[in-house]
């Protein structure tokens, strides 16, 4: 995948990237491979939206109206979901979530939606700080969702529900860390989006490899990246804040 | 206070309300990621070169691995709107106060 880009990328990072286009492409839980392949593309197209240009200026995105420039492959309730959340996340509301899944948009849908935008997202991040050119989405693979909800989730840590550990079967349990260091358990982040198992796990992927393991995160010796964590976590919070984001 | 270093350290920087930080080429990183997340091509690639220049190949992809995995992580998190850790407050207390980020809108907290 990155043979030809001018900088020599990891060989994990190479690895994860790889699995994590198929898995956009791959039917999911709730949603067929075609879906998530429109949702990606929707979600490369939403930065050059004027609506959500406008919005993002103004002191309230509730208060501009119009129609996103939209790619014209999914329901508008889909496009004004993936619009929202690649171009002005910081200002999401628990109003919004909820009229979004009032307006039809299941709550498994709605975090597949999400783990694929994130996915979309942190890879196209990628190349373009590297100045790459962006990967050609991938083909869809046919095949139908499985649509397995994983018993147990609760609404008790997020605005949707997710499955706290005692009720995680052991795929998840992977990656809820536990008994490393002082390491809390599973924190909130990794439950994101475990209502939909499939995205959290493969999403995770990405952050073990491109971020920090749990291994390393909890304990303070243990660094497997050629910056320092000081400098690791100046620019995971310096990105944080750019984006409005407190967690 | 940093673990690592045994210092208490201005991070300001973070927020943008500081122009240096002492962290070994902290601007330098500082400045390659808000080219990422704000800037233009042009400035991507300077702040890049800038990087490399001084630290090399493997401290350039991980700086960009780690800022793109934070602007994605960053919309998971708003985007299902999850709560932070009664586990995390004391001690990040005194890093939440030096921020002002209990101000942010995004600041959730467990009940």
């Amino acid at each position: 995948m990155y043979d030809h880009a001018p900088y020599a990328v990891r060989q994990d990072i190479v690895d994860t990237h790889v699995r994590a286009w198929r898995h956009i492409a791959a039917p999911g839980t709730w949603l067929t491979g075609e879906r998530r392949v429109a949702i990606a593309a929707e979600t490369r197209n939403a930065a050059a939206c004027p609506l959500c240009g406008e919005r993002k200026a103004s002191l309230s995105p509730y208060t501009v109206k119009g129609e996103h420039d939209s790619l014209k492959d999914l329901p508008e309730n889909i496009v004004e979901m993936i619009h929202r959340i690649a171009t002005d996340p910081g200002r999401i509301t628990q109003t919004w979530v909820e009229g979004v899944i009032a307006g039809g948009i299941a709550e498994t849908d709605y975090i597949e939606i999400v783990g694929v935008i994130a996915h979309c997202l942190c890879i196209d991040t990628f190349t373009d700080a590297l100045g790459i050119a962006r990967h050609l989405l991938p083909d869809p693979i046919e095949g139908e969702p499985s649509r397995e909800r994983p018993a147990g989730a609760v609404k008790d840590t997020a605005w949707l529900p997710t499955v706290p550990p005692e009720n995680a079967d052991e795929e998840l349990l992977a990656i809820y860390p536990r008994n490393i260091g002082d390491a809390p358990n599973a924190p909130h982040v990794r439950r994101a989006m475990s209502l939909v198992p499939a995205e959290a796990i493969s999403f995770f992927a990405l952050n073990d490899v491109q971020y920090l393991p749990p291994e390393a995160m909890w304990n303070l010796p243990v660094n497997p990246r050629s910056i320092s964590k000081s400098q690791v976590e100046l620019v995971a919070s310096r990105v944080s804040s750019l984006n409005g984001c407190f967690y | 206070m940093s673990l690592q270093t045994n210092k208490n350290t201005d991070l300001r920087i973070v927020t943008g309300a500081a122009a240096d930080v002492e962290i070994e080429n902290g601007v330098l990183f500082v400045r390659y990621v808000e080219a990422i997340v704000t800037g233009t091509v042009a400035k991507v690639a300077s702040t890049r070169d800038a990087l490399f220049r001084v630290l090399g190949n493997d401290a350039v992809v991980d700086a960009a691995a780690v800022a793109a995995l934070f602007h994605a992580i960053n919309r998971l998190a708003d985007a299902i709107g999850i709560q932070f850790e009664r586990s995390k407050l004391e001690r990040t207390a005194d890093l939440r106060d030096q921020l002002a980020l209990d101000g942010m809108e995004t600041a959730r907290f467990s009940e």
